[in-house]
């Protein structure tokens, strides 16, 4: 997948951005450097959109009366906007222990700020749950809770919760425990590396879109997982399950990338056919797609809400 | 090519290390966290097999390391001489002095003697000449200069060590015979030994020749645990009509540790009993077997322990008869006085245990003392020539000499005497108020029996005596007069002992033959002169024994070497140079019925002592510069590790290994290089 790169991408570029330490000002940066790219207003999909005439009915606001019509049809008719444009975000980011390695965690809070932040900016309710066995941290939706949003991925990547056993990834347990949550049809972006078959994390997903969420789907890796650049011969330890295992890197490194790809592959092929958006995030690469992402699909949320 | 070390191949077992790294490939012992294994597991573990031996070139060149630093140390040594170096001066006269005394049979090191032997020979050059010589108490040159390198070590090859003691100076007078008689200008001993303490006594006499070079190889390597029986004592007494014997046998641990043994003793061939022992280190016990009847002729008995890293000591042989009594003769001179030996002889005569045979003669032929164990001169002139030898000789094999000068002093003293008496004899002396007897020695075997009690000597009394001044070193005052002047002087002598007597053996000068001590006194003297015949029980190597008076016999070796004595040859006897029995059979004697004689190890060698190499060759330095032939101080050049640094391959087998070790280290690093980088984070 190819995402045309916005005009100043510099601010976007994940190392220049790791060193902003405030979660907010780099969400800031990455946001409307984004939409400096695209030319456009930054007050996007403003809830004045006219929607339909109705006769006045009695205790209608006589402000609304459209008195143009009344002009050309001496009848009282009420003008109906589009008046609930705002659309529900729902962030879901793992914060399982795999989620630690390399510069993973960091940018995965980021995207999910910049998600946060350009809803915001587009007067969307924002919430967010962090989960890896278990949810870890739940903001439910609302316009005013941009900085609750962003203060609960501020410390989600300071660390994950210290625990003595390792965390491992439940999707479908923690899923359907957030669709129970969001009651309301939301925009679903899940924010995760993905470590469990493709089978088994459609079968998760399709838990959210039961309730007719649009989903999205954003799989972060570290490069380290996808070209496997050890050369050593050593012990590598699971982070998530603790499993030793002997490796030999110069023998295996073939095998893995080929099987890292089969399961990529196997991922877009899944769940773009159930009609989820899915997304691959390298984190040596910008963010500015996640944005696109967002942008493509909330319109066509809003499309799909209309035609229903 | 040989080794000297073959065990060091088992270090190639170390080979396995690398290839063990390479398959498993387990170089560094930190984890790497990683997010998930789940891909990993994922990966067919077959396909990490069938790739397992990769960087063969480096694996080759760690094995090829391993097998150069194991091959090093095995000390690879060339079999050909080497060839002399250009400028090199001619050749060497090369003796190899092998000590094959049975010290050298401890343990490993006859193996280690052999091993450095053989690669002595093969440091020898086409231009060198190399002969043999072994040694012991003697020593015998076993191959000529003339047969070379590969003589000598067809010659090791047959070699055990012997049953001999260690004398170096048997030795070293053959290669100083065989040096003294080459013409070439180099002159060399290679002597390889243990280096026994006692092979080397201050007297010993070795000359070598000018220029002779001195190396030492020592093979001991302080070994120090051992057991042995260092001796048997055999009481005897009368049964009934049966001589009854009960030996007892002294166990020595010459270790660190005590030690729990099984003594057995053999009779004839048959255990008769075994009985264990606990001997503290350093220390000797007893082992005191029931009495058992024996025959009358000598019987063979053995007692024996486990063998251990010295077996040779670990059996001690000895023969039991029933005891014959003593045999006493009393010289009298031409005119004795009245009564002059009676009561000597009366006294000897009614002694029972053991009986005394007593004889009195004015002349004593050298045959006459033949199976004497008391030799009594009695105012007799000391006999000279063969007789005086005889006298000598027979107290040498263990019989007592008492010498009495009385009123005619030392008739006949020549120098042999005078280095054999233990006193000289002075003037007569009158005491006319009587002298008392004031002292005796109780520790003295003569006196031992008079201890306990008391016996009081005091009540005899002396009118006159003789002057006696001790005249040796060991020369023992056993008896004094009141005024501190000695009345009788003991010194041993070979086997037997020589006592000098300050009173007359009747009543001229002292009353006391009429004492009640006299016949007790006299009993003992007779029983301590057969005492020493119990050692005749066995001998201790090397003997020679005489069979003069065996007419002509067979001898047969412990070893079942035959040697034929006849009475009519210049020299009727034979050296026993083996331990165990020897038999020899007169003519018409059947095979196993002749007389057993018993043969055993000197037990000085089994003391582990030993001394420092250098010490005996500064020794022979210091000796061959005072010798009448004038000899160049001869050179200590060096020791065991000299003679190692002298194969120098294993030099250059490690310079190779150094070398592929650095190749390794260079191709590693290659391989170690990567284009993709190893990540910042995840190693824990």
């Amino acid at each position: 997948m190819t995402t045309p790169r916005a005009t100043g991408a510099n601010l976007l570029d994940p190392t220049v951005l790791a060193r902003i330490g405030n979660l907010e000002m780099r969400a800031k940066l990455v946001v409307e450097g984004f939409i400096q790219g695209l030319h456009r207003a930054p007050h996007l999909g403003a809830s004045t959109d006219f929607a339909e005439h109705r006769p006045y009915m009695p205790g209608d606001d006589v402000r609304r009366v459209d008195w143009r019509v009344y002009a050309r049809t001496d009848r009282y008719y009420v003008k109906e906007f589009e008046a609930d444009t705002n659309t529900n975000l729902m962030i879901l980011l793992d914060v399982s222990r795999s989620m630690s390695y390399g510069r993973k965690l960091p940018y995965a809070c980021t995207l999910a700020a910049c998600l946060a932040y350009f809803s915001s900016l587009q007067r969307d309710r924002v919430g967010l749950a962090t989960f890896a066995n278990g949810v870890v941290d739940y903001v439910p939706p609302s316009a005013k809770h941009l900085q609750l949003v962003l203060h609960s991925l501020d410390h989600a990547e300071r660390g994950v919760p210290a625990k003595p056993e390792p965390i491992a990834t439940r999707y479908r347990q923690v899923f359907q425990r957030l669709a129970d949550a969001v009651r309301r049809r939301s925009m679903v972006a899940v924010i995760s590396d993905l470590y469990e078959e493709p089978d088994d994390i459609v079968s998760a997903v399709n838990t959210l879109r039961g309730r007719g969420n649009d989903l999205m789907v954003l799989h972060v890796l570290d490069p380290g997982e996808r070209d496997f650049p050890f050369i050593e011969s050593t012990n590598f330890v699971d982070l998530e399950s603790g499993e030793t295992m002997p490796v030999i890197p110069d023998y295996l490194r073939d095998d893995y990338r080929a099987l890292v790809s089969q399961h990529v592959t196997a991922l877009t092929r899944r769940l773009t056919g159930q009609g989820v958006d899915y997304a691959l995030f390298d984190t040596s690469q910008p963010m500015d797609k996640a944005l696109f992402r967002y942008l493509g699909a909330r319109r066509k949320f809003d499309r799909a809400r209309k035609a229903g | 090519m040989g080794v000297l070390a073959p065990a060091f191949f088992a270090g190639l077992a170390a080979i396995a290390i690398p290839i063990l790294v390479h398959l498993i490939h387990r170089e560094r012992k930190e984890t790497v966290a990683f997010p998930s294994l789940m891909f990993l597991r994922k990966v067919p573990y077959r396909s990490v097999r069938r790739q397992k031996l990769r960087h063969l070139l480096l694996l080759a060149l760690r094995v090829l390391a391993i097998a150069l630093v194991v091959f090093a140390f095995s000390r690879p040594f060339l079999d050909r001489p080497v060839a002399p170096s250009a400028g090199a001066p001619d050749g060497r006269e090369v003796v190899l002095l092998l000590d094959r005394s049975f010290s050298m049979g401890y343990g490993s090191r006859w193996d280690r003697a052999i091993a450095t032997a053989r690669a002595i020979a093969s440091e020898a050059r086409a231009t060198d000449r190399i002969s043999l010589v072994t040694f012991g108490a003697t020593a015998s040159q076993l191959t000529d200069p003339s047969g070379g390198a590969e003589r000598v070590r067809s010659v090791l090859s047959t070699l055990q060590p012997t049953s001999e003691p260690t004398r170096f100076a048997a030795g070293f007078r053959m290669a100083g015979q065989i040096l003294s008689a080459s013409d070439l200008p180099r002159k060399e001993i290679v002597l390889i030994s243990d280096f026994h303490r006692f092979g080397w006594t201050p007297n010993d006499e070795v000359t070598l020749p000018p220029r002779a070079t001195v190396r030492s190889v020592d093979v001991s390597r302080g070994e120090t645990e051992d057991m042995a029986i260092t001796g048997v004592a055999v009481a005897r007494r009368q049964d009934g009509s049966r001589v009854r014997a009960a030996v007892t046998a002294r166990a020595t641990n010459l270790g660190q540790r005590a030690r729990t043994v099984n003594a057995t003793l053999e009779l004839a061939g048959r255990t008769v009993e075994t009985k264990t022992v606990t001997v503290l280190p350093r220390a000797t016990a007893q082992v005191v077997f029931t009495a058992m009847p024996v025959a009358a002729a000598p019987t063979r008995a053995v007692v024996r322990l486990a063998p251990d890293s010295q077996p040779m000591n670990d059996a001690f042989f000895f023969t039991v008869a029933e005891e014959s009594g003593a045999s006493a003769i009393i010289v009298e001179p031409p005119r004795p006085r009245a009564n002059q030996s009676l009561y000597l002889s009366r006294a000897l005569a009614v002694a029972d245990d053991p009986p005394v045979r007593v004889d009195l003669t004015s002349a004593l032929p050298a045959a006459g003392v033949r199976g004497r164990s008391l030799i009594v001169l009695n105012e007799a002139d000391l006999p000279g020539g063969a007789a005086g030898e005889a006298i000598r000789a027979r107290v040498t094999e263990g019989a007592i000499l008492l010498v009495v000068p009385g009123e005619r002093g030392m008739v006949g003293l020549t120098p042999a005497w005078t280095d054999a008496l233990p006193a000289r004899v002075g003037a007569m002396t009158d005491r006319a108020e009587g002298g008392r007897w004031a002292s005796v020695d109780f520790s003295s075997a003569l006196f031992e029996p008079f201890a306990v009690g008391r016996a009081d000597f005091s009540s005899v009394t002396v009118t006159r005596y003789r002057q006696l001044t001790p005249a040796t070193a060991n020369a023992q005052i056993i008896a004094r007069l009141d005024d501190g002047s000695p009345l009788l002087i003991d010194r041993p002598y070979g086997d037997g002992r020589i006592m000098v007597f300050a009173l007359s053996l009747d009543a001229h000068w002292t009353d006391l033959p009429f004492h009640p001590l006299w016949v007790p006194l006299m009993h003992q003297l007779a029983r301590r002169s057969i005492a020493g015949s119990e050692a005749r029980s066995w001998f201790t190597l090397p003997h020679v024994l005489d069979l003069s008076r065996e007419g002509t016999v067979t001898v047969e070796s412990p070893s079942g070497a035959r040697t034929r004595v006849a009475q009519d040859s210049t020299r009727p006897m034979v050296e026993l140079l083996e331990r165990g029995f020897y038999e020899i059979r007169g003519g018409g004697t059947a095979l196993g019925a002749g007389r057993p004689v018993a043969v055993n190890v000197d037990l000085a060698e089994s003391d582990l002592s030993h001394f420092d190499p250098a010490e005996l060759v500064a020794a022979i330095t210091a000796r061959g510069q005072r010798g009448a032939v004038a000899s160049e101080p001869a050179e200590f050049t060096g020791t065991a590790q000299e003679l190692e640094r002298r194969q120098a391959i294993w030099w250059y087998l490690l310079l190779a290994a150094l070398i592929l070790l650095g190749a390794e280290t260079l191709l590693a690093n290659r391989l170690s290089r990567r284009p993709v980088e190893q990540p910042a984070t995840g190693v824990t």
